[in-house]
């Protein structure tokens, strides 16, 4: 299986694939997908809160300490999971952000700042294999342009860039795979590996006068995590490398400058399942390597932290049937 | 299962590597004609011609990268020159036997410290002088003008349709330099090592009573604007990375004098500098405040050259040169815009296209009330 998977991993991270550069029109989806197989009848709600600050600006791989410019994006987001049957399941993920751009120069504070739900995801998502051994799933789905793209600068009533909208505009399609290997070095040390793509569609901006595309985006985890008990309570710290590649977006049809680029991160995390299957998990990514296309502001620290519910709706029809409730 | 497991994953790998191919390299439209070599004649050409009812002449050469324009007319006179060689910054003697530099000064002769009035003219890529003045003439061309373009209306307190203006980027996110530091460069290629310049790296010259500021386009790129002062004379070079244009206005409105700034806004993907004491926006290529408390108002435009740094060596021999230190960390040596400069992109949408030209040759355009025409440096 890893003969199969690992070069298709090497061919996922060499391919000059898309996505949003600096800062996303939209949420950062691509890493927030949460592939993972569900039980059939249950029902997973997840609440998590993603908090991406970007202060640092580079020029290609260069970080050019320049402190005047920052942005901050903080989203929301609401994922609804439901397993169909022991094989199939279905998500579904709504992204509400909050965006705040800051240039502080000689004369004064300049503050731009937008709000609103973002584009929504359905994933489709099938097991493929799943063992003691090995889990593989696989995922696709759309991602449909609920966010708004039509934000206006306060001061002059223009139109703010693409990038600092909620939403991308565009109906996307988001592929993801996902591999774990359990119990490689000790009963509970598992390895993983997802692969994300999303590609995008064009957009029209200004009342069809413009025509926008955001860059296709490739994502590549692949990481270690290990479990234990603390009491009836499970931890599971991790670790992983996230590697991001995104093309340039398209004005016009033209390269649009300052967007795409080349990001990896290290990224540690911890999942903590109580006896009675909620979970609570964290997750901060440190940068490790940025080259961007052009200059951009890139994300200087990232943090995530949720909960997930889950619900057996089997069980608590059964139950409600039972006693009546 | 093993077989619809390969089945999975080559509909995976088959999407990405469809979706792969979207990339471009921004060459998209098909152009007429290549962007013209650097290469060409060293000789200094002076071109008469009669625009909008002005008797003017462009002075140029292609290979020494430089255009400039003047009335004809002094004191009531028409003026004939003949071009002199290998003489910069002398570049033609009038028919009285003068000699006059490359800013319109007689030097010697009958004529001596008289003064030719420039015609408001700058460079700029090709595309933008289309975009502006749609339909434009180009000297001593038989291409077919492919139209006329139609008149653009302002709208919602702006002089030009408010929906067409785009942001580029966040006010002030692209900082003007504020206060220039220069170094003195007294003879050809002495200067500070860290402001070397390639000889065909291009610069822009402003004179103010005979007083020489250079200002690299590789430190504008990243700045787009210096607010400067030569001898109380206070003025903004505004430069603009996506039209490659460059103007230098006088910063003293109505006595009062301010400072220009990037505001971030783009219109036929020009710059829009900002007045930083009225707020006004300007449109660069318009030479003209578009909105805000001074709207209506033109720009005060002061004589520029641009050309590159050998010519810029040639012409003057003690000039003071922007350097780097500016006060902000950028690469300097690197262009943010990449291939822009020589690639057939348009990044921001324009409000009319020509294909005529390359759209990033770089052409004088010569602006008289609302026409212009341009010129080739291929015909120097």
């Amino acid at each position: 299986m890893l003969i199969v998977l690992i070069p298709l991993f090497i061919l996922g991270g060499q391919l000059k694939l898309s996505g949003q550069a600096c800062c996303t029109g939209g949420a950062p989806i691509s890493t927030n997908l949460g592939v993972q197989s569900f039980q059939a009848n249950q029902l997973v709600l997840d609440v998590s809160y993603d908090y991406n600050s970007l202060r640092d600006l580079y020029a290609a791989s260069k970080n050019l300490h320049d402190s005047r410019r920052t942005r901050t994006i903080k989203t929301l987001f609401l994922r609804g999971s439901y397993g169909i049957d022991k094989n199939w399941s279905i998500s579904v993920i709504l992204p509400y952000l909050w965006q705040e751009q800051v240039i502080r120069s000689d004369f004064g504070r300049i503050n731009q700042n937008t709000e609103g739900i973002g584009d929504l995801v359905i994933l489709a998502q099938r097991t493929l294999i799943n063992n003691h051994k090995n889990q593989l799933l696989i995922a696709a789905g759309p991602k449909l342009p609920t966010g708004s793209i039509s934000q206006k600068d306060d001061e002059f009533g223009i139109l703010l860039a693409p990038d600092l909208q909620p939403g991308t505009g565009s109906w996307d399609g988001i592929g993801a795979l996902s591999y774990s290997r359990f119990g490689l070095f000790t009963p509970t040390t598992n390895i993983y590996g997802l692969l994300t793509y999303r590609y995008s569609f064009e957009q029209d901006r200004n009342d069809g006068q413009q025509k926008y595309r955001f860059g296709n985006e490739l994502a590549l985890n692949l990481g270690i995590s290990y479990s234990f008990q603390v009491k009836t309570w499970s931890i599971n710290p991790s670790l992983h490398y996230r590697y991001r590649s995104s093309q340039s977006d398209e004005n016009d049809g033209f390269d649009f400058p300052n967007t795409g680029g080349d990001w990896m991160y290290l990224v540690p995390g911890i999942r903590i399942n109580s006896p009675k299957g909620v979970i609570i998990h964290s997750s901060f990514e440190i940068p490790l390597h940025t080259d961007v296309t052009g200059t951009q502001l890139v994300t200087s620290q990232k943090w995530n932290i949720g909960i997930t519910y889950p619900i057996n709706l089997k069980k608590d029809k059964a139950f409600r049937i039972k006693y009546g409730k | 299962m093993k077989k619809r497991f390969q089945i999975w994953i080559l509909a995976f790998l088959s999407i990405g590597l469809a979706c792969s191919s979207s990339d471009t390299d921004g060459d998209l439209n098909v152009t007429p004609t290549p962007l013209p070599e650097s290469s060409g004649s060293a000789q200094i050409k002076i071109v008469y011609d009669n625009f909008q009812g002005t008797s003017l002449m462009v002075i140029g050469s292609s290979r020494l990268d430089f255009m400039v324009a003047f009335d004809r007319q002094l004191g009531g006179n028409e003026m004939n020159f003949s071009s002199v060689q290998d003489s910069l910054p002398i570049v033609m003697t009038d028919d009285q036997g003068s000699q006059w530099n490359i800013f319109g000064l007689a030097i010697d002769g009958p004529n001596e410290g008289k003064q030719l009035t420039p015609v408001n003219s700058f460079i700029g890529y090709w595309f933008s002088w289309g975009a502006f003045y749609p339909g434009l003439e180009i000297y001593n061309s038989s291409l077919a003008i492919p139209n006329q373009g139609e008149s653009v209306q302002g709208t919602d307190d702006w002089l030009i349709p408010r929906d067409k203006v785009q942001v580029g980027a966040p006010k002030e996110a692209i900082p003007s330099i504020d206060s220039p530091d220069f170094v003195r460069v007294r003879t050809t290629k002495v200067g500070d090592p860290d402001n070397f310049l390639d000889d065909s790296e291009l610069v822009i010259l402003v004179n103010i009573n005979g007083v020489h500021h250079v200002y690299p386009h590789n430190i504008l790129n990243w700045h787009e604007i210096v607010n400067d002062e030569i001898d109380n004379t206070q003025f903004a070079v505004v430069f603009c990375p996506l039209t490659g244009t460059s103007t230098v206005w006088n910063r003293t409105i109505d006595g009062v004098t301010s400072t220009y700034g990037v505001s971030g806004f783009l219109y036929n993907s020009n710059v829009v500098p900002y007045d930083r004491v009225s707020g006004s926006n300007w449109s660069q290529m318009l030479q003209l405040s578009v909105n805000g408390a001074l709207k209506g108002i033109k720009s005060e435009n002061i004589f520029v050259i641009e050309t590159n740094y050998a010519t810029a060596n040639i012409i003057s021999n003690d000039f003071q040169q922007l350097t780097t230190n500016t006060g902000f960390s950028r690469d300097y040596g690197r262009n943010p815009y990449g291939s822009y400069p020589t690639n057939s992109s348009i990044t921001f949408s324009v409000n009319f296209e020509d294909n005529r030209l390359h759209p990033k040759e770089r052409v004088l355009g010569v602006i008289i009330g609302s026409k212009a025409k341009a010129y080739r440096l291929s015909s120097f």
